[in-house]
C-alpha cells in the first residue's frame, strides 16, 4: 500500500483549505437566521419596514400612525431625497410615505383623495399591501361616520375593527421544512464540489508530478494496483469529507427531519459527492496547474451554484437557465433535495433524480478511463 | 529609462497567467453567472399578478360576489380564484397551485400554507370583507336609516395615495451587485500593487536583489512600476465595465463615460493599497498575498457583494465603515451616478478615492525609501 500511503502523506498538506471551508460553511449553518416568519404550525402576517413622515402632526393623524405602528415596523429617516432613495434602493425600508397636512380636517369633512404622498420606487407587493391597508384605513372610517359615529370615536372604531390577529389558519403540510435546514442541504452542494475538487486534484497533481510519478512507473508495481489505490485513497477523501458534513448536518437539524428525509438527503449528498469525485479525477487527468485548477475549480463550483438553484432558487430562474441546469448534476442534486425536504415525498421520483446524478458520475468516470488510456 | 522600466513591468505582467485571472476573467465570469441568476428577478419581483386562490363552501355567498365583481369592476386584478371542493382545493394548496383556501360557510376564513407577502394580502382581503360584514350588520341593527350610507361608502372606490418617484434612474437592486463586482475587479489590483512592493525588495525576490544593486535610482524605477500597474489596471476595468455594459447589458444609467473614469480611479486606488501591503518588509510575498485577497475580499463583503444589503444595514449601524472601505467608496460612486446621476455625491466619492490613493501610496513610498540591506 505504498502507493495509498503517500496519497495519504500529501492529503495532509492539502487539507488546510478544505477545513477553511468547512469551518465557514458550519459557523454559518450555526448562525444563519430564518428567514421565515412566524413559528411552524402558525401564521403570521408580513410585517413591512415603513417610514412615516406626520406632516399634519393632528391628533387624527398621530392615531393613524399609531395604527401602522401595530401592523408594521416603523423605521426612522432623515427627510431627505438622498437617504430616502438609498433606504428604498437597499430594502432598509419597504414604503415611504408622508401624511400631507390638512390630513384631519380632510377626514372630517369626509374628503379622502391625495391624503398621503408615497415615495415611489419599486411597484410590487409590498405597494400593493399599503395601498390596500391606507384605502380600507379610511374607508372604514368613513363608512363609521356614515354610520353616524362622531370622528374620534369612528377613528377608534376603525382602529379596534382592522388591528388585531392575522385572520388566516395556518395548515402545516406534512413535514415541509424550515428554510435552515433546506439551505444547509442546498449549501451543502457548492462546498462539496468546491473542497472536493480542490482537494483530490491538488493531491492527484502532486502524485502525477515528475518526482513521485517516474519513481513509481519504473518499480515493480502494476498499473491497476496503482490506480486501485489511488481510487481508493480519493473514495476515502470524498467518504470523510461526506460524513462530517452529513453528521454536522444530522447533528443541527436531525430533530426537524423524518427518518426518511435523513436517509435519502444522505444517500442524495453522498452521490453527488462520488459526482464530483469523478469529475475531480477527470480534471486531474489533465494535470492542470495551479493557476488552471484555481479557475476550473471557481468556475464549476460558482457556475453550478449560480446555474442549478444553489444561491438562487429554481422557482425564480428564468427557463433557459433552467434549461442548461438540467445538463449539470448539481440540478438534479437541489432537484431531489427540495424534493425531499418539501414534506411528503414520492420515492421513486426521488430516485429516479438521483439516477441522473449517478449516470453523470458513470460518464465521468468512463471519460476518464478513456482519456487515461489514450495518454498512455 | 523610466520608459525602458514601464515597459518590461508591463510585459512582464501581461504575460502572467495568474494575475490575468484574478484581474479580468474572474470579475467577467462572476458577472456572466450574476446576470443568469439576478437578470430576471427584479421583474419577477416588482410585478404583483393575481394571487390564486380556491374558494370553497357556498358559492352563493352574496356579499362575497358583489366585493369580487367590485374589484373586477375597479381593475383591481388583486385574486386569480378558483371554485371548488374542499379536497381539491387542499391538494392545489399542497401543490403550491393557490396560496390559500378562502372558506364560505355563513362567514368567512382563510388557511395558507406558509408566511410571506402573498398570503399577508389574503388575509388583509379576508380582515377587510369581516371588517365590512360587521359594519353592515351593526348598521342594520343599531340604526338602519344609515345602512344605505354606509354600503355606499364601503363599496366607493378611495385613491388616498399620491405617488412621487424619488429618481428617474435604474432602480433594479440587482444592479448593485454588479457594481460591488467592478468594486472587487478595482481592488483585485492589490495584485499588481503587492508586486510592486515585492519586486523592489532585496530580501522577498531575486527581481529586487537585482533592483537594489542596480545603479538606476529607485524612485524612477518604483514610479515606472507603479505607472505601468495604473495602466494594466486601467485596461482591466475599461475590459470588465464595457463587458458588463455593451455584453451583459447592464445598465449604468446615462452616466457611462464617468463609471469608465470612476472604475478606473478604483483599480488606481486597489493598486495604490496592494502597494502599501507589499511594502510592509517583514511579511512573506505569499502571507502578503493571502492578507491583501482577504482584506479585499472582507471588504467587497461589507460593501455587499455577498448580502445585498449590507451596506444599508451598516450605514444605519456604523456609517463610517461604509467612508472607510474603499469597495463600498467605489461602489458608491458608480451607484449614484446609475441611480441619481448626481454629480456632488459623484465628486465626493471620486475625490474620496483619491485621497485614499494618495494615503496608500505615501505609506508604500515611506516604507520602501532608503532601504538597505547588510545581508539578505
Amino acid at each position: 500500500m505504498q502507493v495509498f500511503n503517500v496519497y495519504m502523506k500529501v492529503l495532509k498538506k492539502k487539507l488546510s483549505t478544505a477545513f477553511i471551508y468547512l469551518a465557514v460553511f458550519l459557523t454559518l449553518a450555526v448562525f444563519m437566521p430564518s428567514t421565515a416568519g412566524g413559528g411552524a404550525g402558525e401564521f403570521s402576517k408580513t410585517r413591512l419596514d415603513i417610514c412615516v413622515f406626520d406632516e399634519d402632526d393632528s391628533p387624527e393623524s398621530r392615531a393613524l400612525v399609531e395604527h401602522l405602528k401595530k401592523e408594521h415596523k416603523l423605521v426612522a429617516l432623515e427627510k431627505d431625497k438622498d437617504v430616502i432613495t438609498d433606504a428604498l434602493y437597499y430594502g432598509r425600508a419597504d414604503y415611504v410615505m408622508s401624511i400631507k397636512e390638512g390630513y384631519g380636517s380632510a377626514l372630517g369633512q369626509g374628503e379622502t383623495d391625495g391624503l398621503f404622498e408615497n415615495y415611489h420606487m419599486h411597484d410590487g407587493y409590498a405597494e400593493a399591501i399599503m395601498r390596500q391597508e391606507l384605502d380600507s384605513y379610511v374607508g372604514t372610517v368613513i363608512s363609521c361616520r356614515a354610520a353616524g359615529e362622531e370622528l374620534t370615536a369612528a377613528i377608534e372604531k376603525a382602529d379596534s375593527l382592522l388591528s388585531g390577529k392575522a385572520r388566516a389558519e395556518y395548515v402545516d403540510l406534512s413535514g415541509s421544512k424550515t428554510d435552515k435546514s433546506v439551505y444547509y442541504y442546498r449549501y451543502l452542494a457548492y462546498v462539496m464540489i468546491a473542497v472536493v475538487l480542490y482537494v483530490i486534484c491538488e493531491v492527484t497533481n502532486v502524485m502525477n508530478g515528475k518526482s513521485i510519478r517516474s519513481r513509481t512507473d519504473c518499480s515493480g508495481l502494476k498499473r491497476t494496483v496503482y490506480t486501485l489505490q489511488m481510487f481508493l485513497g480519493s473514495v476515502i477523501v470524498v467518504t470523510v469529507l461526506w460524513l462530517i458534513f452529513n453528521v454536522c448536518g444530522i447533528l443541527l437539524f436531525g430533530k426537524e427531519m423524518t427518518s426518511a428525509q435523513i436517509v435519502f438527503t444522505s444517500l442524495n449528498s453522498f452521490i453527488f459527492a462520488l459526482v464530483c469525485l469523478s469529475a475531480a479525477m477527470f480534471i486531474s487527468e489533465f494535470s492542470p496547474g495551479e493557476t488552471a485548477l484555481n479557475l476550473i475549480t471557481q468556475i464549476i463550483s460558482l457556475g453550478m451554484s449560480f446555474l442549478c438553484g444553489i444561491f438562487v432558487e429554481m422557482s425564480v430562474l428564468s427557463e433557459s437557465v433552467l434549461m442548461a441546469g438540467r445538463f449539470l448534476p448539481a440540478y438534479w442534486y437541489v432537484k431531489a433535495n427540495d424534493t425531499i425536504m418539501g414534506g411528503a415525498f414520492d420515492s421513486s421520483q426521488v430516485l429516479g433524480y438521483m439516477a441522473v446524478e449517478m449516470i453523470f458520475a458513470v460518464f465521468f468516470f468512463t471519460v476518464t478511463m478513456v482519456v487515461s488510456k489514450v495518454k498512455k | 529609462m523610466f520608459l525602458h522600466d514601464l515597459k518590461y513591468f508591463i510585459k512582464v505582467h501581461v504575460r502572467r497567467r495568474d494575475l490575468l485571472f484574478w484581474l479580468m476573467l474572474f470579475p467577467l465570469v462572476l458577472g456572466c453567472f450574476f446576470k443568469m441568476a439576478f437578470g430576471g428577478l427584479y421583474e419577477m419581483e416588482t410585478k404583483s399578478d393575481p394571487i390564486p386562490v380556491a374558494v370553497t363552501g357556498s358559492q352563493e355567498d352574496g356579499i362575497f360576489k358583489s366585493v369580487t365583481d367590485a374589484l373586477d369592476e375597479s381593475g383591481e386584478d388583486i385574486l386569480d380564484i378558483t371554485y371548488t371542493d374542499e379536497q381539491t382545493a387542499l391538494d392545489m394548496l399542497e401543490k403550491q397551485k393557490v396560496k390559500g383556501i378562502i372558506t364560505l360557510d355563513g362567514g368567512i376564513s382563510l388557511r395558507v400554507a406558509s408566511n410571506g407577502l402573498e398570503e399577508t394580502i389574503l388575509s388583509m382581503f379576508v380582515g377587510q370583507y369581516s371588517v365590512y360584514e360587521k359594519l353592515v350588520k351593526d348598521t342594520a341593527k343599531e340604526s338602519p336609516q344609515a345602512l344605505e350610507n354606509v354600503v355606499a361608502s364601503l363599496s366607493a372606490e378611495y385613491d388616498t395615495v399620491k405617488s412621487k418617484s424619488v429618481t428617474s434612474g435604474n432602480t433594479d437592486n440587482y444592479t448593485q451587485y454588479f457594481y460591488n463586482l467592478i468594486a472587487m475587479a478595482a481592488l483585485y489590483g492589490a495584485l499588481l500593487g503587492l508586486n510592486i512592493g515585492t519586486e523592489n525588495q532585496a530580501n522577498l525576490s531575486a527581481l529586487g536583489a537585482k533592483k537594489c544593486v542596480s545603479p538606476a535610482p529607485k524612485w524612477r524605477m518604483l514610479t515606472a512600476d507603479i505607472f505601468g500597474a495604473y495602466i494594466l489596471q486601467t485596461l482591466c476595468m475599461i475590459i470588465c465595465v464595457s463587458f458588463f455594459a455593451f455584453v451583459l447589458k447592464v445598465d449604468f444609467g446615462s452616466e457611462l463615460p464617468l463609471v469608465y473614469i470612476s472604475s478606473a480611479v478604483g483599480g488606481m486606488l486597489g493598486v495604490s493599497a496592494g502597494f502599501a501591503i507589499g511594502s510592509v518588509s517583514r511579511l512573506s510575498s505569499s502571507v502578503k498575498m493571502s492578507l491583501s485577497m482577504a482584506v479585499t475580499m472582507f471588504a467587497c463583503f461589507l460593501s455587499g457583494l455577498m448580502v445585498g444589503n449590507m451596506k444599508s444595514i451598516l450605514a444605519e449601524k456604523a456609517p463610517w465603515v461604509n467612508e472607510l472601505n474603499p469597495a463600498a467608496v467605489i461602489s458608491d460612486s458608480i451607484y449614484c451616478l446609475g441611480l441619481f446621476g448626481d454629480h456632488v455625491r459623484f465628486m465626493y466619492k471620486f475625490t474620496e478615492m483619491i485621497a485614499m490613493s494618495a494615503v496608500f501610496c505615501t505609506v508604500g513610498i515611506l516604507l520602501t525609501r532608503r532601504r538597505k540591506y547588510a545581508s539578505i
